[in-house]
């Protein structure tokens, strides 16, 4: 698959026509949506805790600042391409928003923000896009920048697509230089599809690292907490002698192949009553 | 461009580091939006607040703004314009200026335009 980066630089790549197009995909939004909720999450903001005033990172057309205002707080978006905030303004967003290349820093007063989020942006800043760019000095502007107009003790979520082991190495060390504290985390790292890579970063020391969802351990403990009852039968069965005893597209062959692509985070229906039941004759 | 937006906001170019803010203001179309009271967002912001910035668009928009003092955060009323001002009031178009470098920053569909010149980027950071 051929990354956006490489195509052409982010104010041309999203252009009128490609910004509209990513803007009313319901996938994308999907996905962005959920990846954005999962950032939000990662924050760590109390349910009680509302009327923030968070920051988007490449906020693009606003389907990752949804999430900030549905979670009750304020947002001020900076993005480098005007075509997908105009679709911004036409979802009829309720941040504000502004152009801005986020490897020159952020045109903030310091300790502005409670919090920073941004979604699948700051992959872009590895690449040289002009000839004066340099992707370790434009991070360097873009971390000491974050970590300026952010108030003390606020975190930033950073989810982003990198292309190789050296560009997590460049963005985590520059990340790190600038006085932040934390590290990557990955999310179902076991997936080739679901494997989401966050930048958790805090202003303030001494702070817990949250975990990771679809690490094997962890989410197996999760997944069988909630199908304790159900899984009851198959538990036995691998006592006695293991899958052989499991029938295949019976109800419980495909929970378990269910549980399985759960696991890999993987979109799965739901079990119901129906799940594995005999289909009447068609007609 | 929203006033809170404007509050916030500063000229960062190097030789304007902490003296790139209150921006002047220009505006020659502004709206008025409808978001709803949010009193703990009031509350959360004022600490953090330029009231000079406050003062400098309040003059230019001609909204005033009562004078805050301690009595004002137990005041609704003052809360309530509070946030009207600063989460309501929206330049369409307009201007910004640095008050330090007097670098013009345009406003346009609402939309401030903040990037810099390839010569005017610092890029001397350590590395
Ligand atoms: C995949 S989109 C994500 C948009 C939004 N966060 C979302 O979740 O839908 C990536 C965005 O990053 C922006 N971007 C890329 N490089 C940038 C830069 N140097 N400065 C500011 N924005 C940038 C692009 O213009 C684009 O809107």
């Amino acid at each position: 698959m051929s990354r956006p980066e490489h195509i052409a630089p982010p104010e041309i790549f999203y252009d009128d026509v490609e910004s509209k197009k990513y803007s009313s995909n319901s996938r994308i939004i999907e996905i962005q949506t959920k990846m954005g909720e999962r950032a939000y999450e990662l924050l760590a903001i109390p349910p009680s805790c509302e009327g923030l005033l968070l920051l988007d990172i490449g906020c693009g057309s606003g389907i990752s600042g949804d999430v900030i205002t549905d979670a009750g707080h304020e947002w001020i978006g900076c993005d480098i391409s005007k075509d997908m905030l105009d679709v911004a303004l036409d979802r009829e967003v309720e941040g504000d928003v502004m152009v801005r290349d986020i490897g020159q820093g952020f045109p903030f007063r310091a300790g502005t923000f409670d919090g920073a989020i941004s979604i699948s942006a700051i992959q872009w800043l590895c690449n040289a896009e002009k000839s004066h760019h340099n992707p370790r000095k434009r991070l360097m502007v873009f971390f000491q920048s974050l970590f300026n107009v952010l108030a003390r003790g606020a975190k930033a979520i950073l989810q982003f697509y990198p292309e190789n082991a050296a560009q997590i190495e460049m963005i985590t060390t520059s990340a790190l230089r600038c006085g932040f504290s934390g590290g990557l985390l990955v999310d179902f790292p076991n997936s080739t599809k679901a494997k989401k890579y966050f930048l958790v970063l805090f202003t303030g020391q001494n702070m817990l690292m949250p975990k990771a969802m679809g690490v094997d351990g962890a989410e197996e403990e999760e997944e069988e907490e909630r199908n304790e009852v159900k899984n009851v039968n198959r538990r036995r069965d691998r006592r006695k002698g293991g899958k052989a005893t499991i029938v295949k597209k019976s109800k419980d062959w495909i929970k378990g192949k269910k549980e399985r692509q759960r696991k890999q985070g993987k979109e799965v229906k739901s079990d119901s009553k129906f799940t594995g039941r005999k289909r009447g004759p068609r007609f | 461009m929203k006033v809170l937006t404007h509050n916030m906001m500063a000229c960062t170019k190097k030789q304007c580091m902490g003296k790139g803010f209150p921006l002047g203001v220009e505006c020659t179309e502004s709206i008025t939006l409808e978001q709803e009271f949010n009193y703990e967002f009031v509350k959360n912001i004022i600490p953090k607040l330029d009231w000079k910035g406050i003062q400098l668009i309040g003059e230019k928009l001609a909204i005033t703004i009562p004078p805050f003092t301690e009595e004002s955060l137990l005041d609704q009323e003052f809360l309530k314009s509070l946030y009207h001002l600063l989460c309501n009031v929206k330049i369409i178009t307009g201007s910004l200026i640095c008050p330090n470098c007097q670098r013009v920053y345009p406003i346009e569909k609402g939309i401030p335009n903040m990037l810099l010149r390839e010569d005017e980027i610092y890029q001397d950071v350590r590395e």
